[in-house]
């Protein structure tokens, strides 16, 4: 007998405001199981499928593609295993009871129960909105009693406007989301302060940690610098919401992630507190997710801060914007010979440019200065100070 | 290629198999000087003797049980029943020897008769000589059932059943006997099993046997000048059934309307809209039309005959509504 409602706030957890709902991945109807993907939301930072909270039938969907749901809002209902949908309060009273849709998936799942009504329609007019993803309650029938025929499915899909396809559309979430993101980047007043790092314990470090069998990448090490550099300047860890600077507890890190669809930026959990195999786990694991288009609410921790690395792609150097209502984002260049002077002396060093870009109603060019000294403290020391 | 007639595409099967294989022996009511009722046999005893072409007395238990007999031990009868209404005569033979020796032997014998009758209606012939029994033949297990409707499944037909190591009931019709068709000449075999596709069509499939395929061919001339493209299946051999082709000419027309000439109710029209159901379920855009006889005895007077079977004007407007369901 349960209706369970099904809202973005069960899903997706409290790092959330809002999020835009992208698609369903079910339609009313099917049978659906605990865990399996029901809809894809765009959250502040990327998108995110929606895991179904219980097995059951979506019984009927509530928040259509494209629209934003708040924090709590109610996304779909489901009908749990021995829900008794005839009796659902869409059914007219009076009416008889409407077949029970067959849990089972296959072609017996059609799509065609809503909300307890089954639309009449004959089997090919059935298969081909299916095949076609039309939604047979939404036709008018033109058989006898109403009965929705092949030609009504043929006609609407005739009349349809052709959709971009779904790959389509999803490759280009991360693309959308960014587009949004750096549109309230520019409204924030930004600086940014650089400096130069050598590379030397850095690819010590690395290199001792291959020999070791336990490799790590300089990334990993950047990430893990960061992170006890934002300890030492909390100012950093912070975000910036509704006029007022709002301090983090955790250090959360954020990964700024090329991808074939565009930009996605998930973060690293607790990075202070992580070894550099942990760092190294857990970044593999995010850049496979991000890639794959896989990102959940668990990859997108509420953080402060930013890394990105154009460096792995040869950049030298670069200036990047905060990723609001983040206050901070550092860009990391390659790491190339160059010719430096130590104690009075010409020398060929690995060096690179680090670039720290900050909200500046949050923080100024002396926390930004005091995060890239610090950053460069531990870097140039890494084999002491970062080795786990 | 000779333009023969029905009965006389029978024939030449019939002389053709008794002259290839001597054990094939024909027998019946008036089927040896008188040439039998329809001249399907004429002349025969006079090339092949009394012995091979043997008329019997008018008791159509011994016909079959002499088939049922002499086939086990190792002729090949065709045996003819007059009338299809006779049939039930020979009921216990088929049911209760022909279909269940070679099982309850295991196999140590086998059944290699035909049982040659024709029915249908139409013909003025009365309640008692009219009637289209097929689907009680059909019912049983381990009994072959054929009725052709051209003079070339005739004869090509009725060569495959003589030769059929499985009881046949092969079922004429007796007014298909004077229609005339190309039948090949020499030896002729058309497969037992194999439906074929009478009229191809796109909107709508009619499945057919026997006289309804030339009803159903006439049909789907109309409803060509109305638009609607019919495609015929006649389904030659009622058991074993020819599903596959009927089931994928409704996939194609997503309609479908089933003929038989023999009652509706519990007929053989049942078997096949069943098996539509079971099979093309998920691609029919209308219920499966079923045309049959009224259930009711066939009456004497022609009118009123002709008013209880199906015929083309029903079958049109049978697939007419099946694919203007709605739209009338």
């Amino acid at each position: 007998m349960a209706e369970l409602e099904f809202r973005l706030s069960g899903a997706a957890g409290e790092y959330m405001e809002s999020a835009t709902l992208v698609e369903w991945l079910a339609r009313p109807g099917d049978a659906v199981r605990a865990g399996q993907p029901l809809a894809v939301v765009e959250t502040a930072k990327a998108a995110t499928e929606l895991p179904s909270p219980a097995d059951g039938t979506l019984l009927r969907v509530v928040a259509t593609p494209g629209s934003e749901v708040p924090l709590d809002g109610l996304l779909a209902v489901i009908a749990t295993q021995g829900a008794d949908v005839a009796k659902s309060p869409a059914t007219p009273a009076g009416a008889t009871a409407a077949p029970t849709p067959d849990p089972r998936p296959g072609p017996a799942a059609e799509p065609a129960v809503q909300a307890g009504v089954w639309t009449l329609a004959t089997p090919i007019a059935r298969r081909l909105a299916r095949e076609g993803g039309l939604d047979l309650a939404s036709l008018r029938g033109s058989g006898p009693g109403g009965r929705v025929q092949e030609r009504d499915v043929r006609d609407a899909l005739a009349a349809r406007v052709p959709a971009p396809a779904k790959r389509e559309r999803r490759d280009d979430l991360y693309r959308r989301g960014m587009a949004r993101r750096m549109g309230a980047s520019a409204a924030v007043p930004q600086f940014s302060v650089s400096l130069s790092v050598d590379g030397g314990a850095l690819d010590e470090l690395v290199a001792a940690r291959r020999e070791a069998g336990a490799p790590v990448s300089a990334n990993d090490v950047v990430m893990k610098a960061v992170a006890l550099a934002l300890r030492a300047v909390p100012r950093f860890n912070a975000r910036w919401e509704d006029g007022a600077t709002v301090a983090l507890g955790r250090v959360n890190l954020g990964m700024a992630v090329a991808t074939s669809h565009g930009l996605a930026v998930p973060v690293v959990a607790d990075c202070d507190r992580l070894s550099l195999s942990g760092i190294a786990s857990a970044s593999f694991r995010l850049r496979r997710r991000a890639i794959g288009l896989r990102l959940g609410p668990a990859d997108m921790a509420r953080a402060g801060f930013t890394v990105s690395n154009l460096g792995l792609l040869g950049a030298e150097e670069f200036v990047a914007l905060v990723n609001p209502p983040e206050v901070g984002i550092l860009a990391v260049g390659a790491f190339v010979p160059t010719p430096v002077a130590r104690d009075g002396q010409v020398v060929v060093r690995s060096v690179a440019r680090l670039s720290v870009s900050g909200d500046h109603r949050a923080v100024d060019g002396a926390d930004a200065a005091a995060l890239l000294v610090e950053i460069r403290r531990l870097l140039e020391d890494a084999p002491r100070l970062l080795a786990d | 290629m000779a333009e023969l007639r029905y009965a006389e595409a029978l024939h030449a099967a019939l002389l053709g198999e008794m002259r290839r294989d001597p054990s094939v022996v024909v027998f019946g009511e008036d089927v040896g000087v008188y040439g039998g009722v329809f001249k399907v046999t004429r002349d025969m005893q006079a090339e092949f003797g009394p012995e091979r072409v043997r008329d019997t007395p008018i008791s159509e238990q011994v016909i079959a049980g002499m088939a049922v007999g002499a086939s086990m031990m190792g002729l090949k009868p065709v045996a003819e029943i007059m009338y299809i209404d006779f049939l039930p005569l020979c009921l216990d033979q088929l049911l209760n020897q022909a279909s269940v020796l070679p099982f309850v032997w295991g196999d140590q014998v086998t059944l290699p008769f035909v049982l040659r009758t024709q029915g249908g209606a139409g013909a003025g012939a009365g309640a008692q000589h009219s009637k289209s029994l097929e689907a009680m033949v059909a019912h049983i297990p381990g009994i072959k059932v054929v009725m052709p409707a051209t003079p070339a499944d005739a004869k090509g037909l009725l060569a495959a059943a003589i030769r059929d190591p499985n009881p046949v009931v092969f079922i004429e019709h007796k007014f298909l006997y004077n229609t005339r068709g190309p039948v090949p000449d020499g030896e002729h075999l058309v497969e037992i099993g194999k439906a074929a596709i009478a009229r191809p069509g796109g909107d709508v499939t009619i499945v057919a046997s026997s006289r309804m395929v030339l009803e159903s061919l006439k049909a789907a001339e109309a409803l060509a000048t109305e638009g609607i493209s019919a495609e015929v299946v006649d389904i030659r051999t009622l058991r074993p059934l020819d599903a596959a082709t009927i089931v994928e000419s409704v996939r194609r027309t997503h309609r479908c309307v089933v003929v038989n000439e023999g009652w509706r109710f519990g007929g053989y029209g049942a078997e096949l809209a069943a098996t539509i159901g079971e099979f093309a379920f998920g691609w029919l855009d209308a219920p499966v039309a079923r045309l049959g006889a009224l259930d009711m005895p066939v009456p004497y007077s022609q009118p009123l005959e002709l008013a209880t079977i199906p015929d083309a004007a029903r079958i049109a407007a049978a697939a007419r509504d099946a694919v203007r369901a709605g739209h009338g």
